[in-house]
């Protein structure tokens, strides 16, 4: 079994205009969508996070509010914060974020295949097409 | 408080075995030359000397600073300055009874200068230790060799003192003895009373 | 039940030629909170007046929502200091000042006393005058640490050392802060390693405290740039906090939402921010 934080990378750029709060936000965020983090699977505690990332306690609780807010995770109050089960939104986007990524891969071949974006429109919608009869 | 006088003893133990030893050898010598009237008062002395050290120890350290983030009152502080001279005062009183009573045969004799030992040990750090709590850093120096100034000059009294009081003991009563006894007691715990308070007063005006 | 560690009212203190306060504000449970400001601000003097070691002029500080004039003695169980120097007698023994504590706190644990000494490899057998300062300050921290405090206060405490303990001192705060009932109060005057912890910041200027802020509010409402003259007289002047003029423009600390677009900005450090505001001041009092 892998402990959370193995699926879960967290680094924190002073370089980076935006503010650690987001960072760590959108770092737990790519996991959960990616599939790392799986639904009901348990968060490190705030300040567990806090003191790893050494970071404020209000830095990460901000992180998990926001969260929580998008429905990607939810507290229990004196149990921790797991990631979300029933969220439509978030499945959704989950989804999204799989077919862009074979998008760009297939996008990726017909630059190699000197394909222009029209053609590969012509072919996703004739795919598109023949998956229909099937 | 234990806390305290633990302190007191492991920060000082070096000056403690040395003012053993010197005490041992002052006793030797006192007794093979029989005056032994110089006994109750080689304890007088004592605790003025030791509390003139161990202050040195805390002033040095700013030791207070330490003991009072701990739950280290004030008032447990400053009565702890008093345990030492109380314990040299009760050797004081014990040795002058022994002592005296040993040499002259003479119980009212014997008490009252177990009494009035007692007394001026008590005295004499109840004068000195509200001065070294009140001056602080290199003023302690000075308050130190001042208040020990002042137990000098007073000591010098002391043995018009103890002649007067051979002279009294003969002339009272019995009954009178331990009134005066009993008198001397009562006013000294109140100068030690007062001491303490004055100190505890003291204390709590200081920073730290 | 509050849920502030120490909550100060109204609270003042004068000497000649310097006055602190009144402050009010609250250390919340739960936080680390940096207390900056420069030398002689009154950082000192509002931790041992907190404490009870200095007499205040007026107001009042509650510890755990107890007032510290009563409760001294017993609030003291679970609080645990560190100042810059230990104040222990030069004779006694590393172990010896155990047992003193275990005759003084009626919390005392040994157990975690001497898990720390390993931990920080100080020698039971040697003399306080032999140890180094680093040194000095673990045992301190050492013994803040073992009678169940749950708030620690650290006065200057990691001033001086060197980056590497410094380094280990973070860590044991942040072990420290995984009970969130648990609260630090730490000042000094360079707090670069230890603010990326801090939750909040209260900053003392003479005397007064400019402000008592989460950390991440500061550093995102500020930020740092370089511009040149030109460029700096279109600016909306309340944009600017603080400036250091030099020979080929000029640095500035300025509030982010305030200024206009394409502009390149940094983030600040706290100490930034204390310096520019600071300057700033000064700054405006040559002008008057």
């Amino acid at each position: 079994m892998l402990y959370v934080e193995d699926k879960v990378n967290i680094q924190i750029s002073n370089a980076s205009s935006d503010p650690i709060y987001l960072q760590i936000k959108n770092q737990i965020k790519a996991s959960i969508i990616s599939g790392k983090l799986r639904a009901e699977e348990q968060l490190p505690s705030i300040r567990y996070l806090a003191k790893e990332l050494r970071v404020s306690v209000i830095t990460t609780k901000r992180a998990y509010d926001e969260l929580e807010i998008e429905g990607f995770i939810n507290s229990v109050q004196g149990k921790g914060s797991f990631v979300s089960i029933q969220n439509k939104e978030l499945i959704r986007e989950v989804q999204l974020r799989k077919v862009e990524a074979s998008l760009l891969d297939a996008i990726k071949g017909a630059e190699l295949a000197g394909l222009s974006i029209e053609e590969l429109k012509d072919l996703l919608e004739t795919l598109g097409g023949v998956e229909d009869d099937q | 408080m234990k806390a305290l006088l633990y302190k007191d003893f492991v920060s000082g133990k070096s000056t403690y075995l040395l003012v053993l030893v010197t005490m041992v050898a002052l006793l030797a010598y006192v007794t093979y030359h029989g005056v032994m009237i110089i006994i109750p008062f080689l304890f007088v002395f004592m605790p003025v000397i030791l509390n003139s050290i161990s202050f040195g120890n805390e002033v040095k350290s700013n030791f207070p600073k330490f003991a009072f983030i701990t739950p280290i009152s004030r008032k447990v502080y400053v009565a702890s300055k008093y345990v030492l001279t109380t314990l040299f005062a009760a050797l004081a009183l014990i040795s002058g009874i022994v002592h005296f009573y040993h040499e002259y045969k003479n119980w009212d004799l014997a008490l009252m200068v177990g009494v009035v030992s007692f007394a001026v040990t008590i005295i004499f750090s109840s004068i000195q230790i509200p001065f070294i709590l009140k001056f602080d850093d290199e003023k302690v120096g000075i308050a130190i060799v001042a208040t020990n100034f002042i137990i000098f000059v007073l000591s010098r009294f002391l043995g018009r003192l103890v002649g007067g009081l051979v002279n009294l003991v003969q002339t009272v009563s019995q009954f009178h003895t331990y009134l005066i006894a009993g008198g001397i007691c009562v006013i000294t715990i109140l100068i030690l009373t007062l001491s303490q308070n004055i100190g505890v007063v003291i204390t709590k005006g200081k920073e730290y | 039940m509050t849920n502030n560690a120490i909550e100060i009212q109204n609270l003042t203190k004068n000497y000649d030629g310097f006055s602190l306060g009144p402050l009010n504000f609250n250390i919340p449970m739960g936080c680390m909170v940096g207390y900056i400001g420069e030398n002689g601000s009154g950082k000192s003097t509002t931790l041992k007046a907190i404490l009870g070691l200095i007499r205040a002029d007026s107001g009042e500080v509650r510890i755990f929502g107890k007032n510290i004039k009563e409760y001294k003695p017993t609030l003291m169980n679970r609080i645990g200091v560190v100042f810059d120097d230990i104040n222990i007698p030069g004779e006694m023994k590393v172990k010896e000042v155990g047992t003193f504590c275990k005759f003084a706190f009626d919390t005392w644990e040994e157990t975690t006393f001497n898990h720390y000494l390993k931990r920080f490899e100080l020698p039971k057998e040697k003399k306080i005058k032999a140890l180094s300062r680093g040194m000095k300050m673990k045992l301190s921290l050492s013994i803040a640490l073992s009678h169940q405090a749950e708030l620690l206060i650290l006065d200057e405490a990691t001033s001086g050392l060197d980056p590497v303990v410094r380094d280990e001192i973070l860590d044991i705060l942040l072990d420290f802060l995984q009970d969130e009932k648990h609260t630090v109060l730490i000042s000094s005057h360079i707090l670069s390693d230890l603010e990326k912890a801090a939750d909040y910041i209260a900053f003392l200027h003479n005397g007064q405290i400019l402000f008592m802020e989460e950390k991440d509010m500061l550093v995102e409402r500020y930020a740092l740039c370089s511009l040149d003259h030109e460029t700096i007289q279109n600016l909306d002047s309340d944009a600017i906090v603080g400036r250091r003029k030099h020979a080929f423009g000029q640095d500035l600390l300025v509030i982010r939402d305030l200024m206009p677009a394409g502009i390149e900005m940094v983030k600040p450090s706290i100490e930034d921010i204390m310096v520019y505001i600071i300057k700033g001041e000064e700054n405006e009092s040559i002008a008057l």
